[in-house]
């Protein structure tokens, strides 16, 4: 083969793979260029016929609608505040498991901590029933308390510390140890600076599966201000015809937040999906 | 002296288990215990509120002769095998276009498949309602203005099906990319120099 003609067929072959992934990126992101337009339009627009690819005539109406007549604003809020609580001791709970589960010696530590890595097979749906009759009991439904509390710690966070704390030195605990630091002491001093770059990217896939949560807040939550921002959605269908302007008004909105944590934080995010999956 | 080696030791010894307590004290409660109260369910007859009344098998021989039941079962295996073989084939080829060391504006490219993974899947299902509605929506549109028949895509079972397992292939393609794309990274080079001189 001469030169020239491997220089040709690299071309084709980039060119090529830009045209795939040109190709590809343009079907991935239309439905959120589909939900944008929709979202300026009227509800006669969206079910006119023929179909328009734009707004034929441009509102923000929608998005007033959304907030004022709504209250979508304080499913925003319910969201963040219950993502955020959440996450925080989530990480906390996690990390010091995961911690234990890698450094600390103890009986029976492989029975209790393959049990745990178990439970990640067991799918939401067997326990949902049971579930709502015990926070039935406990009157923990329509309350937020009741989205928080069995989110507090979880399998795979515990897993996914195991894995990263493993890692760290042994000698950094036992130097802690001589200076006559407690056990808590030298994970709070010693343990969680070091650990930080997981915890961001657990942190970050914590609060966006508590952000698109939604067949438990939808079974417990009951009244419109508790509703979290899933639910909201879902909440707007109520009528003849779906609101499909009002929806993907808010769709809109409820998907800016994690597309802003995404693109600050897409290092961690994406640390922390593969080092969950990948090394285990 | 020995109070103080017996404390430290005792001390040893039960911190682990405290650490780790949390998340078992939230596991009984929240994952064991409704597990165990399923299972005690399924065999009883139990509407939510009054008594349960043990029936044995009864429920599990109702179940296996509930033709809605058995639907869903074809069901899932259809959903399965539509498209998991195909998100994972796609998935592996945008992760081996996108680790070619020659490629511009990777991370455009990489958001840009990832990013309906972030997205509420309320918020999707929606979005593809509207998509796929057989008067109104963007897919019959572009079928019927190339000269195409519009589809009955959500009112036919077929059509239902296909976009389904587009949805979940839509959603997820991204995510499996980049875990192909973190496996693909820890195969050595010497690998595919071999492959390139073969």
């Amino acid at each position: 083969m001469t030169n020239s003609k491997r220089i040709l067929k690299k071309k084709i072959n980039t060119t090529g793979t830009y045209l795939i992934l040109l190709i590809v990126a343009f079907f991935t992101l239309m439905p959120f260029l589909w939900m944008l337009l929709s979202s300026f339009k009227s509800l006669d627009q969206i079910f006119a016929s023929p179909v328009t690819l734009f707004p034929t005539e441009f509102t923000f109406k929608n998005y007033i609608t959304i907030f004022k007549d709504y209250n979508f604003g304080r499913a925003l809020f319910n969201s963040f505040y219950i993502g955020v609580i959440a996450t925080g001791t989530s990480i906390f709970f996690c990390a010091l498991a995961g911690y234990a589960f890698s450094k600390l010696k103890f009986k029976g530590k492989n029975i209790l901590f393959l049990s745990l890595v178990r439970s990640l097979m067991i799918p939401f749906q067997v326990t949902m029933v049971p579930a709502y009759a015990l926070f039935n009991q406990l009157h923990w439904i329509d309350k937020h308390i009741g989205l928080i509390v069995p989110g507090m710690a979880n399998a795979f966070g515990i897993f996914f510390m195991r894995q990263y704390m493993s890692g760290i030195n042994y000698e950094i605990i036992e130097s802690g140890r001589i200076d006559g630091c407690s056990e808590f002491g030298i994970f709070i001093r010693l343990i969680l600076p070091i650990a930080r770059p997981a915890m961001a990217s657990l942190g970050i896939i914590f609060f966006m599966n508590s952000w698109n949560n939604f067949l438990w807040p939808m079974i417990i939550l009951k009244s419109s201000e508790n509703m979290t921002v899933a639910v909201a959605i879902r909440a707007f269908n109520s009528g003849v015809r779906t609101p499909y302007n009002l929806i993907m008004a808010a769709s809109f909105v409820s998907i800016i937040p994690l597309l802003i944590v995404f693109i600050a934080f897409q290092k961690e995010f994406i640390s922390g999906i593969t080092k969950g999956a990948v090394k285990g | 002296m020995t109070k103080f080696k017996l404390s430290y030791r005792f001390k040893q010894k039960v911190t682990p288990y405290i650490f780790i307590l949390p998340f078992y004290l939230l596991f009984i409660t929240f994952m064991a215990y409704p597990v165990v109260f399923s299972l005690i369910a399924s065999f009883s007859k139990w509407n939510g509120v009054r008594e349960m009344e043990w029936v044995g098998l009864r429920n599990y021989v109702n179940l296996i002769q509930d033709k809605v039941f058995l639907q869903s079962l074809i069901n899932g295996l259809v959903m399965f095998l539509m498209y998991v073989p195909a998100m994972i084939l796609f998935a592996l080829i945008l992760a081996i276009l996108l680790n070619k060391p020659n490629i511009r504006f990777k991370n455009f490219f990489r958001t840009a498949i990832f990013v309906p993974y972030i997205t509420s899947g309320v918020a999707i299902a929606y979005i593809f309602m509207l998509i796929f509605d057989s008067k109104f929506g963007l897919a019959n549109k572009a079928l019927t203005s190339i000269g195409l028949p519009a589809i009955p895509w959500l009112s036919s079972i077929l059509g239902a099906r296909f976009v389904l397992g587009l949805l979940v292939t839509w959603k997820y393609m991204g995510y499996n990319m980049i875990l192909m794309m973190a496996g693909l990274q820890t195969i050595p080079d010497s690998i595919n120099e071999a492959a390139k001189i073969d």
